[in-house]
C-alpha cells in the first residue's frame, strides 16, 4: 500500500516520542542520549555507541477525558459543560518523535578531558492550535458565544520531518566550568504549516447579521513523496538506504550547555538547546487565501411587490456571492519560493544536589516559548547496574510524575524512561464498526523513551567537587 | 522504586465510551439571518414614479399626472367671406351732357366714392384685419362709345402705410392687385370698405346713351387672414373637458386621504384675448363611494397675450384649502377616474386680436401632494421558508432536532415611513394554506417613525425600530421544526397613528421600511 510511507509517519508520532520533554532522562547519567538536553554533561565512560531507540510524546492542555467524562452506575456520561470549562481561548495538541538511528562518542586529549559524540536521528513534530471558539461553537451555537464572535484566529498547524546530523564537544572551561556545545546540520524532509490564519464568523447580537472572515496562509515542502499515493515511489518503501539518502533541505542548529560546581553537593547548569533554521526550498509551495468579510443578513429582497423572478434573482445573487467568496478562498495567490522555519529553542536551568555517593536531588526550571515548567527530580544508583529517576513536573495546566531506569550489563545499557506514569489509565472510545481508539484520562502528557547503548567503562562514585582552594587544572571534570 | 512506579502506572482501561454514551451539556443557541426584506419609496414601481417628484429634501412627493395638451384654434374666424363685390357708378345727367359736348377724344375727369360691403365676425368687433395673403382681382365691365380709365384707390386697405391704389382701363383684361401684408381698417367698426375712383373718360365716336352706367367686379381672390383685431363683444365661451383613468398601486388597499390636491390647468395664450375661466374636476372612485368634487372657487381671468407673436401663461389650480384642516382628497383602491370640465369665456377687453397661427393651448393635470394620511396601506409579500431543513442544516452533529427546546422567528423592523404598521405573520403549506395551530396571534403593531412638524405637516424624521417574535417553546418548537410550512406570509397594514384628519402625514423619498427575519433556536443537549 502506498499509504505506508503516511501510515509509519503516524505510528512513529503516536508511538515514538518527543525530546522536549524527557525529563526524567535528563536525571539519568548514565544514559548516553541525556546530553541531548543538557550537552554540558559529560556521559559516562570513555565512549558509547547508541543503537537505534524510540522517544515519543504526546501533549495537550485540553483533551482530558477525567475533566468531562463522568461514570455513574455503569453509565458514562459525557458532561460538555465540563469539557467546556476546561477549554482555553487557544488549545494545544502536540505530538513529537524521534528515532535514534545511530550515534557513538568517545574521549579524547591526553587526560581524556574532552568528549565528542555524533549522533543521527529522525524528528517529526507536529502540533495543533485549536481555538476554543471552534470548540465551543458545536455546543453554545453562534449566538451563545460571547457577544456573537467566533475568533478562529488561533487555529494553526505546524509539521516538520527533520533529519538531525549531530557533532558535540563537551570539555571543562575551568575546574569548577564545564561546558558542551552540539552543532546540527539539519536536513528538512517534510514541512507543512498553516499560519497567519483569520477565521471568523459574528453574529450580531441584536441584528442577527453574519459577518464571516477568512483567510489562512499555509506553506509546505518536501510533500510530494509524502502524498504520493503510488506504491514504491517513496524513498521509505524503496528501503532504508534510500530513505537515508534522501537529501532534504539544508538547516543548521546549536546546542550549548554550561554547568558550574558551587561546591561539592551543589552544582548549578543551563543549557538552551533546540534552535535552528532550515530554508526550506525542495517542492516549496506557499499560498495564501485572502477573501474580504461576508455579510449575510438572508435572502435580500427588495421592491414593494416581491414577485417569484425577483426572489430567484435575488437568491442567484446570494449563491453567486457566496460563490465568488468561496471562488476567491479557492484561488489563492500561491508560489514556490523557499522559506525559512525557525525551530523553536528551549532553555533547562538546573540546580542539583548531591546526596551522597548513590543519590542526587535537582530541580529545573524548563522553558519553551512562553510557557515554564518546574522539576523536581531524585536519581538513585543500586551499584553500578542501575540508576533509577524520578520526576515530578508542573507546567501550565498540568502535571505529570515520571519515572525511569537504566540497567547495565556489562556494557551493555538499556534505559526505559516515562515522563508520565499518570497516562496509565486510559478511556476507549468506541468509533463504530469495531474500531475504538483510546484516549489518556487524566493526562496532558504521554511520554516514553527506550533505548539501547554500548558504553565503554563504568560509571563510577561521584567525584567530589573542588573545594577551595581548587584542586590542580588538570583534574578531570567529571572524573572517572 | 522506579519499578514500582512503572508497575503502578501500567496500562489499564478505565473508562469506556460506546452508544450508551449520555451527553449533558449547555443551552445552546443558535440563529440564523433568513430574508431581509426592504421597501423604500425611492423604489416605487416605475408606473407610478413617472409622475412623481419630490418637492425638496423632508418633505413628501408630489405625484402629477397631465393629460394631453390641447389647443384651441381660430381657424374659422379667419375665413374671408367666399363673394365678389360689385362697384359701379352711373353717369348723372350733368355728367352725359358735358361728356357729349366734348370732342371725341378728349377726356373728361371723373370722381366717385363707393363702399364695398364687409362681412366681420360675430361676436368681434373687428378694428383692422392683417391679411397674409390673396388678390384683390379687379374686372372692369366694357363700354359703348366710351374709353375709360380709372385709378382705384382704397383708404381702408393700406400696405406699408399708404392706401391700396391701382388703375384698370377698361376693355383691357383683369387687374391683379397682391394683398399680402395689407392692412385693412374699420376705424369706426364700419362694414363696408371705401373704394375712392378716379376716371378718365372719353368718347370715341358716338354719343354716350343715357343711363350709361361703368361697373367694376371685385374678386376676392385666396385671401388668408393673418390677424384679427378689435374688441370681442359677444362671442360664445369656449368649452373643455376631460376625462383621465388612474390605477392606484396594488399596495392600496384601503382608501388613503390626501390633502391638498389639486387640479391643475396650465394655460399659454398665445392670442389678444383675454379669458375668465372656471374650471371644476371629480374623482370618481370605482369602489362605489361618493366623488370628490373639487369645489370651484370662482372664474380666474387668463391675460391675453401682449402684442402678436408672444404669450401669456398662468396656471390655474382648484384646491379645497379653504377648510382647517383641510379637506382630503380621497383615493380609493382600484380603478380611479379623474374628470375635469374647463369654461373659457373671453373677456371684453379692447384691443384684442386673433391670429391665424396661434392658439389657447390648454393643459390640465392632477397634482396631489403624499400629504394626509392613510386608513390602509398594506403590503404583503409571501417568502418561502422550510423550518425543517434550515434547522437540520443548521445545528451541528452531536445535535439533533430533539435537542431543540425553543424556536424564536425574530422579526425586526426598521420603520421609516410615517404610518403605523399592522404587521402580521402567518405560515402557509406547500399548497399556500395557512397553517394556523402553531401560533394563535401573529399581529404586532410597529410604531410609526418619529416626526416633527413642518408647515402643518409631520414630516419623518427618524425611523422607528420596533421587534417582535414569534416563539415556539418545547412541543410547539418540535411541532414547527417537523411541520409542513413552506411559505411565510408577511403582511403590513399601515395607517397613520392618530386618527385619520387629526395627523396629515408627509410621505416623501428616502423613507422606507426594512424587515430582518431570522431565526434563533435554543438547543439543550440534555433533553432526550
Amino acid at each position: 500500500m502506498k499509504q505506508v510511507h503516511l501510515f509509519l509517519a503516524m505510528l512513529v508520532m503516536l508511538s515514538s516520542g518527543w525530546a522536549q520533554g524527557n525529563w526524567v532522562l535528563s536525571g539519568m547519567d548514565w544514559v548516553p542520549q541525556s546530553s541531548e538536553i543538557q550537552p554540558h554533561k559529560r556521559p559516562v565512560g570513555n565512549g558509547f555507541l547508541i543503537f537505534p531507540g524510540v522517544n515519543a510524546q504526546w501533549s495537550t492542555d485540553w483533551l482530558q477525558p477525567a475533566q468531562w467524562l463522568e461514570t455513574d452506575a455503569g453509565i458514562t456520561t459525557l458532561n460538555i459543560n465540563s469539557l467546556l470549562a476546561s477549554t482555553n481561548d487557544v488549545n494545544a495538541m502536540n505530538v513529537h518523535a524521534s528515532v535514534d538511528l545511530i550515534g557513538f562518542g568517545f574521549d579524547l586529549g591526553r587526560r581524556s578531558q574532552h568528549f565528542i559524540s555524533f549522533s543521527i536521528s529522525e524528528t517529526m513534530n507536529a502540533s495543533l492550535a485549536l481555538p476554543g471558539d471552534l470548540i465551543r461553537l458545536p455546543f453554545l451555537g453562534n449566538a451563545g458565544l460571547p457577544n456573537g464572535i467566533m475568533n478562529g484566529d488561533a487555529l494553526g498547524f505546524d509539521a516538520a520531518h527533520i533529519r538531525s546530523y549531530s557533532l558535540g564537544w563537551q570539555g571543562p572551561i575551568t575546574e569548577r566550568l564545564a561546558a558542551g556545545v552540539r552543532l546540527r546540520h539539519l536536513r528538512g524532509m517534510e514541512c507543512l504549516s498553516l499560519q497567519d490564519v483569520r477565521l471568523r464568523w459574528n453574529t450580531d447580537p441584536e441584528t442577527l447579521l453574519w459577518t464571516v472572515e477568512a483567510a489562512a496562509a499555509i506553506q509546505s515542502a518536501g510533500l510530494r513523496n509524502a502524498l504520493d499515493t503510488i506504491a514504491g515511489n517513496s524513498a521509505l518503501e524503496q528501503g532504508l538506504e534510500p530513505y537515508l539518502r534522501e537529501a532534504g533541505d539544508p538547516g543548521w542548529g546549536w546546542d550549548l550547555g554550561a554547568e558550574y560546581a558551587l561546591n561539592e553537593q551543589w552544582k548549578l547548569s543551563a543549557s538552551f538547546v533546540g534552535s535552528g533554521k532550515i530554508q526550506w526550498s525542495r517542492e516549496a509551495r506557499s499560498a495564501q487565501w485572502q477573501s474580504d468579510a461576508l455579510q449575510f443578513d438572508g435572502v435580500e429582497l427588495e421592491g414593494w411587490v416581491v414577485e417569484t423572478q425577483v426572489l430567484q434573482d435575488s437568491l442567484s445573487s446570494l449563491l453567486q456571492g457566496w460563490s465568488s467568496w468561496v471562488d476567491d478562498l479557492k484561488n489563492p495567490d500561491e508560489n514556490d519560493l523557499a522559506f525559512e522555519q525557525t525551530l523553536q529553542a528551549r532553555w533547562n536551568v538546573r540546580i542539583e544536589r548531591n546526596l551522597g555517593d548513590r543519590a542526587a536531588f535537582a530541580c529545573a526550571l524548563l522553558g519553551n516559548g512562553a510557557d515554564l515548567t518546574g522539576l523536581a527530580s531524585l536519581t538513585w544508583e543500586a551499584g553500578q547496574t542501575m540508576q533509577a529517576n524520578v520526576t515530578y513536573g508542573r507546567g501550565p495546566q498540568f502535571n505529570s510524575l515520571g519515572a525511569g531506569v537504566a540497567c547495565r550489563l556489562g556494557g551493555l545499557l538499556w534505559f526505559l524512561a516515562v515522563d508520565n506514569i499518570l497516562a496509565a489509565q486510559y478511556v476507549r472510545i468506541d468509533s463504530g464498526e469495531d474500531r475504538s481508539f483510546v484516549l489518556p484520562w487524566d493526562a496532558s502528557m504521554i511520554h516514553g523513551r527506550t533505548g539501547v547503548a554500548w558504553v565503554i567503562g563504568r560509571p563510577k562514585k561521584t567525584t567530589k567537587a573542588p573545594s577551595s582552594p581548587p584542586v590542580s587544572p588538570s583534574s578531570r571534570w567529571p572524573g572517572l | 522504586m522506579a519499578l514500582a512506579l512503572l508497575a503502578v502506572g501500567c496500562l489499564k482501561e478505565s473508562h469506556q465510551v460506546d452508544e450508551s454514551l449520555v451527553l449533558q451539556g449547555p443551552e445552546g443557541f443558535w440563529s440564523v439571518p433568513l430574508v431581509s426584506y426592504a421597501v423604500s419609496t425611492n423604489d416605487i414601481p416605475a408606473a407610478f414614479t413617472e409622475h412623481l417628484a419630490s418637492n425638496g429634501p423632508g418633505a413628501s412627493y408630489v405625484w402629477s399626472q397631465a393629460l394631453p395638451q390641447q389647443a384651441i384654434g381660430f381657424d374659422e374666424w379667419m375665413t374671408w367671406p367666399a363673394a365678389s363685390s360689385a362697384v359701379s357708378h352711373s353717369l348723372s345727367d350733368d355728367e352725359l351732357t358735358a361728356l357729349n359736348a366734348l370732342s371725341p377724344g378728349v377726356a373728361m375727369q371723373l370722381e366717385f366714392v363707393e363702399t364695398i360691403p364687409f362681412e366681420g365676425v360675430e361676436g368681434f368687433q373687428i378694428h383692422k384685419i392683417a391679411l397674409a395673403s390673396g388678390t384683390l382681382r379687379c374686372v372692369a365691365s366694357p363700354l359703348v362709345a366710351l374709353e375709360a380709365t380709372t385709378n382705384f384707390s382704397f383708404p381702408e386697405m393700406q400696405k406699408d402705410g399708404q392706401p391700396l391704389t391701382f388703375e384698370i382701363t377698361d376693355g383691357i383684361g383683369p387687374v391683379d392687385v397682391d394683398l399680402a401684408n395689407v392692412e385693412l381698417l374699420f376705424p369706426s367698426s364700419q362694414p363696408f370698405l371705401t373704394v375712392e375712383a378716379l376716371m378718365n373718360l372719353q368718347r370715341t365716336g358716338g354719343w354716350v346713351a343715357q343711363n350709361m352706367a361703368l361697373a367694376w367686379q371685385f374678386e376676392w381672390v385666396d385671401v388668408a387672414i393673418k390677424r384679427l383685431e378689435g374688441q370681442a363683444t359677444a362671442l360664445d365661451p369656449i368649452a373643455f373637458e376631460g376625462e383621465l383613468e388612474l390605477a392606484s398601486p396594488a399596495w392600496l388597499t384601503g382608501p388613503m386621504g390626501l390633502t391638498s390636491a389639486a387640479l391643475m390647468l396650465e394655460i399659454e395664450n398665445q392670442q389678444g384675448l383675454g379669458f375668465e375661466v372656471d374650471l371644476s374636476g371629480q374623482i370618481h372612485s370605482s369602489s362605489g363611494s361618493s366623488d370628490f368634487v373639487w369645489l370651484p372657487k370662482g372664474p380666474a381671468a387668463i391675460p391675453a397675450a401682449p402684442s402678436p407673436g408672444t404669450s401669456a401663461s398662468s396656471t390655474l389650480c382648484i384646491q379645497d384649502d379653504n377648510t382647517s384642516p383641510p379637506m382630503s382628497t380621497w383615493i380609493q383602491p382600484g380603478l380611479t377616474g379623474l374628470g375635469f370640465q374647463a369654461l373659457l369665456s373671453i373677456s371684453d377687453d379692447e384691443n384684442q386680436f386673433i391670429t391665424l397661427e396661434d392658439s389657447v393651448k390648454l393643459r390640465p393635470f392632477l397634482e396631489v401632494p403624499f400629504v394626509g394620511f392613510a386608513s390602509q396601506i398594506e403590503w404583503a409579500d409571501t417568502m418561502p421558508i422550510n423550518f425543517q431543513d434550515v434547522l437540520e442544516r443548521q445545528l451541528p452533529p452531536p445535535l439533533e432536532l430533539h435537542h431543540i427546546q425553543r424556536i424564536e422567528l425574530h422579526c425586526q423592523v426598521k420603520n421609516g415611513l410615517p404610518l403605523g404598521l399592522d404587521a402580521q405573520v402567518q405560515f402557509l403549506d406547500g399548497e399556500m394554506n395557512a397553517v394556523n395551530e402553531l401560533f394563535t396571534e401573529t399581529t404586532t403593531l410597529l410604531q410609526p417613525a418619529m416626526t416633527s412638524l413642518l408647515n402643518g405637516v409631520y414630516v419623518p424624521v427618524e425611523p422607528a425600530l420596533s421587534d417582535w417574535s414569534l416563539v415556539f417553546d418545547g412541543l410547539t418548537a418540535h411541532e414547527l421544526a417537523m411541520s409542513d410550512v413552506q411559505f411565510m406570509h408577511v403582511r403590513f397594514i399601515g395607517q397613520t397613528s392618530d386618527g385619520h384628519l387629526a395627523r396629515p402625514v408627509a410621505i416623501g423619498p428616502n423613507q422606507g421600511l426594512e424587515l430582518a427575519t431570522s431565526l434563533r433556536v435554543e438547543t439543550n443537549l440534555n433533553q432526550p
